[in-house]
């Protein structure tokens, strides 16, 4: 049994053990307008605008109450903000933050503690490495687009995957992005305060606007390509297949390289450089100067981003698709 | 007799004589089932109470296929969206005529529906012989075949065994009926799994997107994995150093692939990704055979012998085209354009494929 101390509980509070310690203090969004409070509600604010502009939360060693504190003042804000992008963004920021203390951790006993704690039941071998379960590495890993994560490039045996440290916690911050969000998604929305109001308005405010769909030429849009565009404009975090598809098929139906990358600003780990590079190496500006096309809509069913419905009738490529059939005259 | 009328009066007999040779599945009240009728209508989103509402249905239908889901829902006769999806067996699906095989120059052809003339060969889009477009494809297997398919599925339940750890008593490996294998894995790990974990899961099994990091080449960090082993079972590592050298890191990575397909097992990875789709129910006929979906045990199968169900009490037939036949011990034909007497399993199984009439 490992002996969590404070401090732990500022750097990980997503433990249980946290609640305890809240539920101790009492503590409630209408208390918050006092001035005692005055630091914790400063450091959940900054929290939030650490996550919009940073995509990162900082860490604050040696003042565990404000840390401790102000996380769970942020979870109410952005909840009660109701906005999708700010719950997707401030999930992930979390996430990044426990992700590198992790990575630092230096006791043994609170690394595998925080670890099991997030449901995953890695085992700890000699030589440093982990065993894992190959299906709760499947649900974390299927996300993650670079093709080391493919289960072929790992080393599964009777079921486990044994995977060094530092991929692990990688994994971890998967686990704690989805532990974030579905706490956000699943409480109640909170009283907000009258003192509090502003900041929560402050907070919608800085929601993107809804996506505009770029108009394509040649009308609807097919079953696969929608349901990209609307995760991205709920903020949700497209698989590979689905941002390659995206940018392949915007391009070759003539939509602009600004309009494109500005598309994935709701991403939640947008990085404008990055996508940048991306969206230019896929329309031919970049790397060997070849265009590509979207993947087939075989290609894209092995992949599980194909939503055919009736109107796909038969089709190979999502370019093909043509919407609504016309009558004949 | 028509042939339809000959085929559905064969399958009325099976379902009143052996309907216990249907496998009722578990929990059969939250699986959705489908069926084909004779006109080829495909009828979906039923469901029975137990296996006695199942066999019931089968008697009164006299069903050309019947479908039933590895999934199981809260409601299976909602549409798709309502459904309310809870889980579902890890399925796959091994077609024994897409690998290559000698029989293919008999045993594959086409039939007018015009002129009935046979053409051999790749697909046409007329009839050389009096241009309809309405062309028929015929397809025997071979033992072959079907040796061939079995090849697949144990290299299939190797890595699933060795690789995944799923234990033995969780597999059932089934004859699909006419021409491939169906293999059904209940193992709870794979249950809650969605399409993209499945996609990885076949991915896997066929050893694509293998990186040469695997192999120790590339920049990129070393990666470990069994596919190292199955890799440098077919190929030395020198060979592989003179592949790297000549091809570079693009040229060896697709290389590789292929290297990797034939270690792997040749599923359709479609049939295991959709997590919504029916399939075949097991001891159920299939309309282009005659012959049940039927379990298939250590790996060792003649269809004629495990999966016909119908016997060798004579049948008067004309037979447009068949290739020689061993039905259980005993060689028929060729036969081409005749007249000819034959035991029952072996004249439905030649109507089903559209290559006789009954007399
Ligand atoms: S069939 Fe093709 S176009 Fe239609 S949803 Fe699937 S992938 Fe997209
Ligand atoms: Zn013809
Ligand atoms: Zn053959």
């Amino acid at each position: 049994m490992v002996e969590l101390g404070f401090e732990d509980l500022a750097k990980y509070p997503i433990l249980k053990e946290v609640e305890a310690y809240f539920r101790e203090r009492k503590i409630s969004l209408e208390e918050l307008s006092l001035d005692d409070y005055r630091p914790v509600l400063e450091r959940a604010r900054e929290r939030i605008f650490e996550a919009v502009e940073r995509a990162k939360v900082s860490y604050r060693r040696g003042c565990p109450d404000l840390e401790i504190m102000s996380f769970l003042v942020a979870f109410l804000l952005v909840r009660a903000s109701g906005s999708e992008f700010l719950m997707q963004k401030y999930s992930l920021s979390e996430a990044r933050r426990i992700e590198e203390l992790l990575q630092g951790e230096k006791s043994d006993g609170v690394f595998s503690y925080v670890v099991k704690a997030l449901g995953i039941d890695a085992v700890a071998l000699e030589d440093g490495t982990f065993e894992l379960d190959f299906d709760r590495y499947l649900r974390l890993a299927t996300r993650l687009h670079s093709e080391r994560w493919k289960l072929v490039n790992r080393e599964l045996s009777k079921g486990s995957v044994r995977i060094p440290r530092r991929d692990l916690v990688r994994l971890v911050r998967e686990a704690v992005r989805d532990l974030i969000y579905e706490r956000l998604r699943k409480a109640p929305a909170p009283k907000v305060p009258e003192l509090l109001k502003g900041i929560v308005e402050e907070l919608k405010s800085i929601s993107p606007k809804p996506v505009r769909r770029p108009k394509a030429k040649g009308g609807a849009y097919p079953p696969c390509v929608s349901h990209a565009l609307e995760m991205l404009s709920k903020g949700e975090n497209v698989p590979h297949i689905g941002r390659f598809l995206l940018v392949s098929y915007l391009y070759n139906k003539g939509v602009g390289i600004e309009d494109i990358i500005s598309l994935f600003s709701t991403s939640p780990d947008f990085n404008e450089r990055i996508t940048r590079y991306q969206v230019e190496h896929i329309a031919g500006i970049r790397g060997g100067g070849k265009k590509y096309l979207p993947p087939s809509c075989r290609i894209l069913q092995s992949k599980g981003f194909c939503f055919k419905t009736e109107e796909c009738d038969g089709i190979k490529n999502p370019l093909q698709f043509r919407g609504r059939k016309v009558e004949r005259g | 007799m028509k042939e339809v009328d000959f085929l559905k009066a064969a399958f009325r007999e099976y379902y009143f004589k052996m309907s216990d040779r249907v496998e009722v599945p578990e929990h059969i009240e939250e699986r959705e089932f489908g069926y084909q009728n004779f006109e080829g209508v495909m009828i979906r989103h039923l469901s029975f109470r137990d296996g006695g509402d199942l066999r019931a249905f089968l008697l009164r239908e006299v069903p050309a296929g019947v479908y039933c889901s590895p999934a199981r829902y809260t409601d299976p006769t909602l549409p798709m969206e309502e459904k309310g999806w809870k889980e579902a067996d890890l399925i796959f699906d091994i077609d024994a005529d897409e690998l290559e095989c000698k029989c293919w120059n008999e045993y594959r052809y086409w039939i007018c529906e015009s002129c009935s003339a046979i053409h051999k060969g790749a697909k046409l889009d007329e009839c050389p012989t009096c241009g309809s477009g309405r062309l028929r494809p015929v397809n025997f297997v071979c033992d072959e075949c079907i040796k061939k398919g079995l090849g697949e599925v144990s290299k299939l339940l190797e890595i699933l065994k060795e690789d995944f750890g799923v234990k033995e008593g969780d597999v059932k490996v089934y004859f699909s009926g006419n021409v491939g294998f169906h293999i059904h894995v209940k193992d709870e790990r794979f249950k809650g799994l969605g399409p993209a974990e499945r996609a990885e899961i076949c991915d896997y099994l066929m050893g694509r997107g293998l990186m040469p990091e695997v192999l120790g080449f590339g920049r990129g960090m070393p990666l470990a994995s069994r596919w190292r082993d199955r890799v440098l079972d077919s190929s030395s590592l020198a060979e592989l150093k003179r592949m790297y050298r000549k091809m570079g890191y693009e040229g060896f990575r697709s290389w590789l692939e292929r290297v990797a397909l034939e270690a792997g097992a040749r599923i359709d990875p479609s049939v295991t990704i959709d997590v919504h789709r029916i399939f075949r129910l097991p001891g159920t006929l299939h309309r282009k055979s005659g012959m049940a979906k039927v379990g298939v045990r250590g790996l060792e199968f003649d269809p004629f012998r495990d999966a016909m169900p119908f016997g060798s009490e004579p049948v008067r037939l004309f037979v447009e085209r068949s290739p020689r036949l061993d039905f259980r011990g005993e060689a028929f034909g060729p036969f081409e354009r005749e007249e000819v007497e034959l035991p029952k399993g072996l004249a439905v199984y030649l109507v089903a494929k559209g290559v006789a009439r009954p007399l």
